[in-house]
């Protein structure tokens, strides 16, 4: 990289397809002094930033199937289009190797899929992060994790490809904690939040064969997900306890809406739910992730009738007679539950990340990648 | 020599939406009332209507909620709504 941010117009090619009005010159006072440029122009997620040397993108742009200015990205509310070149060019802030920019367009695209109504997620104080999983033999080309630590630190294509989902938001749809960020909070995987499914621990076909896809297609899935709770189960001996343990937390009144659910399964309790079809384990989870109204009511869960309800969430603040009876699922339906697997061999630890969504509207989206 | 890099940035300048042209007098008209579909929306609009009726002899209100709180009014609705207003309040109540 370090040869690569000192290259210099001279050396450039003649047939670039980076426009010379895109391009930033400032004095090569080094590397140092270039990651400190990046901070100053406002291009980081707080943390230091590969400088996007031109070499460096052109390089980015050259290892996928896309035009620099193909457009990956479309936000329709605030009217915004991003090229494959301005994605590129994030990625290598991220720290992206060139080979991983299939797996980043194609995030982007999912992104654009109106299904997932993208300025949402963004933007809202719930302050969602864009879980991505990726399935399919591009993980092990590209050494994207699905073992120990999945979810944590420790790997380039993981950390990287989810931190140039940040970087881009805040880049190009002006995503800036403060102004079109308003979370409340926030939470760490709005740094970065990829990881891969183990599809040879899974009692199952891939999540991406069950839902349509050819095993030998990869494919990313993102999910707006809120922080994600640990299902911790050391002890039981069958599925049923096992998969209580798992309702028990997505029931929590905390993360508690008719929005969708993602866990990723241990392996170990994976093993458990050998004897179990995934439609079973999520019929069963979505039977028993529930609450009555009355609850719901006075946990204070619901808010004003105001006309308009289509939901429970707008049933009104007081308990009435008939609610304590009134069973609400977690969820929509049992379909709403996104099953992977995922994680180190030992272990009882699964994981759930409830939806961003207070309501049913930003489902998962899965997205082929080229090539 | 300097160092080039690529601006990974998108610029807002060429998103610029002009201004309606601005009423002289609320009297006589009618207040379009747009709530965002959020779970305060409808209060504020109610308050605020509330308020300028007293100040102003307008003509009446229209309330209109919006089926998706993200997504900007859908086309025809926001002509049809435009027609029928004089001038159209929107909330963003979380």
């Amino acid at each position: 990289m370090v040869a690569l941010a000192r290259a210099t117009a001279t050396e450039m090619p003649n047939t670039s397809p980076i426009p010379e009005n895109m391009i930033q010159e400032m004095p090569d006072d080094g590397v140092i002094e270039a990651i400190e440029s990046c901070f100053d122009a406002g291009w980081t997620d707080g943390l230091p930033v590969v400088p996007p040397s031109r070499p460096a993108v052109e390089a980015m742009l050259a290892a996928g199937p896309w035009k620099a200015d193909e457009i990956l990205l479309v936000e329709p509310v605030r009217d915004r289009q991003v090229s494959a070149l301005k994605i590129a060019a994030n990625a290598v802030m991220a720290g992206c190797r060139p080979e991983y920019f299939p797996v980043v367009g194609a995030v982007f695209q999912a992104m654009s899929d109106p299904r997932f109504n993208l300025h949402m997620p963004a933007t809202s104080t719930g302050g969602a992060a864009i879980v991505t999983v990726v399935n399919g033999p591009i993980r092990d080309r590209l050494a994207i994790h699905y073992k120990e630590n999945l979810l944590g630190p420790g790997f380039r294509a993981n950390a990287t490809i989810g931190r140039c989902v940040r970087l881009v938001l805040r880049n190009c749809l002006s995503v800036i904690p403060g102004t079109l960020d308003k979370s409340t909070q926030g939470w760490p995987g709005k740094y970065s939040c990829c990881f891969g499914e183990d599809e040879s621990a899974s009692p199952w076909e891939p999540f991406h064969v069950a839902n349509g896809f050819e095993a030998e297609q990869s494919t990313v899935t993102i999910f707006a997900g809120e922080g994600c709770h640990n299902l911790l189960n050391h002890g039981s001996a069958d599925a049923e306890g096992l998969l209580m343990t798992f309702a028990d937390s997505m029931a929590a009144a905390g993360s508690f809406s008719p929005g969708p659910s993602l866990i990723v399964v241990a392996p170990e309790h994976a093993k458990k739910l050998e004897d179990w079809d995934r439609t079973q384990v999520q019929e069963f989870l979505y039977e028993n992730a529930c609450r009555t109204l009355a609850d719901l009511k006075r946990l204070g869960k619901c808010e004003a009738d105001d006309g308009a309800a289509t939901y429970w969430v707008r049933s009104g603040l007081t308990p009435l007679p008939g609610d304590e009876e009134k069973i609400i699922h977690r969820g929509q339906s049992p379909e709403d539950i996104y099953l992977f697997v995922g994680g180190g061999d030992a272990g009882g630890h699964s994981a759930f990340f409830p939806s961003w969504s207070r309501g049913p509207s930003v489902p998962a989206i899965t997205y082929p990648i080229p090539g | 020599m300097p160092l080039q890099l690529v601006d990974p940035t998108i610029s807002t300048s060429d998103h610029v939406v002009p201004c309606a042209t601005r009423l002289q007098s609320l009297d006589g008209v009618v207040i379009g009332l747009l709530n965002n579909g959020k779970t305060h929306g409808q209060q504020i609009l109610a308050r605020i209507a509330e308020n300028l009726g007293r100040k102003y002899k307008i003509a009446g209100t229209l309330p209109l909620r919006k089926s998706t709180v993200s997504m900007p009014l859908p086309e025809d609705e926001m002509d049809s709504f435009a027609e029928e207003c004089g001038a159209v309040l929107a909330a963003v109540g979380d």
